[in-house]
């Protein structure tokens, strides 16, 4: 079952839907969080509970100004984020903003480009290091186990960073490491 | 035969999970194709990211779940929405339509509709649902709109 075109590609009010629904989730998850409800909501912006009500229940006609009030009344922050997703033809619909925030909290919730370059380089180190764990048995297949650490360690130190598997492979394979270890 | 499964136009599938309308020629009960249909332009929206939100693996038991607990249900769905006081409830069943070549693709096949005004759903009224996975002509009819494929 293809579908050729997702539905919010119908028209622009159909996209500013769906990405408002999504904004919307979040905050109702945020005050579910908080244990907050509608009214608590409401007293917390200064306005009744029936504005708050009509905001959660139709979003499509929210300003830069109401997501901002709102999203600083439940304590968090909103940000826009444009971003290519290699579907020029929106044939598979927006990208849950959920996922974006999700992202942004496994990356160490960096608040700058200086911090976001180093909790990618752990989160790296740690991937390198898991990789490595996992290659380690298939490599001493070809070579002994201590070399193929020591292999992986000194590449992951140099370049920190997970493309080192091709490299040391290469290089054992050229160095003679192609015969099966007992 | 009188069952047939379809898409739901609009709205895309990926290798983990889809979405389709189960539709009969001879059971009026099975109506969520037609309920869908008539829906006003908000409220199908609304519904279709809720769908959306399901077949992406977004975790929202507000918008929809299943029973995985209950050896009884836990192959039955439902999609959940509110008009006022009135809860509206969309019931289907979960169904994996390739073993072979993609055995993870989960697909829920929508079947019927039913309103409430209490928020729990009351579970024999998923009877219907459970009911149509031990159908043959209804399994046929699944198999044929997701048929086995390399890709999956």
């Amino acid at each position: 079952m293809i579908q050729r075109r997702h539905w919010t590609s119908e028209d622009d009010t159909a996209f500013v839907h769906r990405i408002a629904f999504d904004f919307v989730t979040q905050l109702e998850k945020r005050m579910e969080a908080m244990s907050l409800t509608q009214g608590g909501l409401a007293k917390k912006l200064g306005v009744s509970e029936g504005a708050v009500s009509q905001i959660l229940n139709n979003p499509q006609n929210l300003t830069l100004k109401t997501i901002v009030a709102y999203a600083r009344a439940l304590g968090i922050k909103a940000s826009i984020v444009a971003y290519d997703d290699n579907d020029p033809l929106n044939q598979r619909g927006p990208v849950n903003s959920a996922i974006f925030s999700t992202c942004w909290e496994n990356a160490g919730k960096p608040s700058d480009f200086w911090s976001l370059n180093d909790n990618l380089r752990v989160v790296s180190t740690a991937n390198v290091y898991s990789v490595t764990y996992h290659l380690c048995p298939v490599l001493s297949n070809y070579v002994g186990w201590s070399e193929a650490w020591e292999a992986m360690y000194k590449n992951v130190v140099e370049t920190q960073s997970v493309a080192f598997a091709v490299p040391v492979l290469s290089k054992l394979s050229l160095t003679g490491g192609g015969e099966a270890h007992a | 035969m009188s069952y047939s499964v379809s898409p739901i136009p609009g709205l895309r599938s990926n290798d983990r999970r889809g979405l389709a309308f189960l539709e009969c020629t001879h059971d009026a009960d099975i109506n969520a194709k037609a309920v869908f249909e008539k829906l006003k332009e908000k409220i199908e929206r609304d519904l279709r990211t809720r769908f959306d939100y399901w077949i992406d693996g977004y975790h929202h038991d507000k918008y929809y779940h299943g029973w995985p607990s209950d050896p009884r249900y836990k192959q039955c769905f439902v999609f959940k929405w509110r008009k006022g006081k009135v809860h509206h409830r969309l019931y289907g069943f979960l169904i994996h339509p390739t073993p072979l070549t993609n055995p993870r693709f989960q697909v829920c096949i929508l079947v019927s509709h039913g309103t409430k005004t209490e928020e729990y759903t009351d579970l024999t009224e998923l009877d219907g649902a459970k009911d149509l996975l031990t159908n043959e002509e209804v399994i046929l009819a699944v198999r044929k709109a997701f048929p086995e494929t390399a890709e999956g």
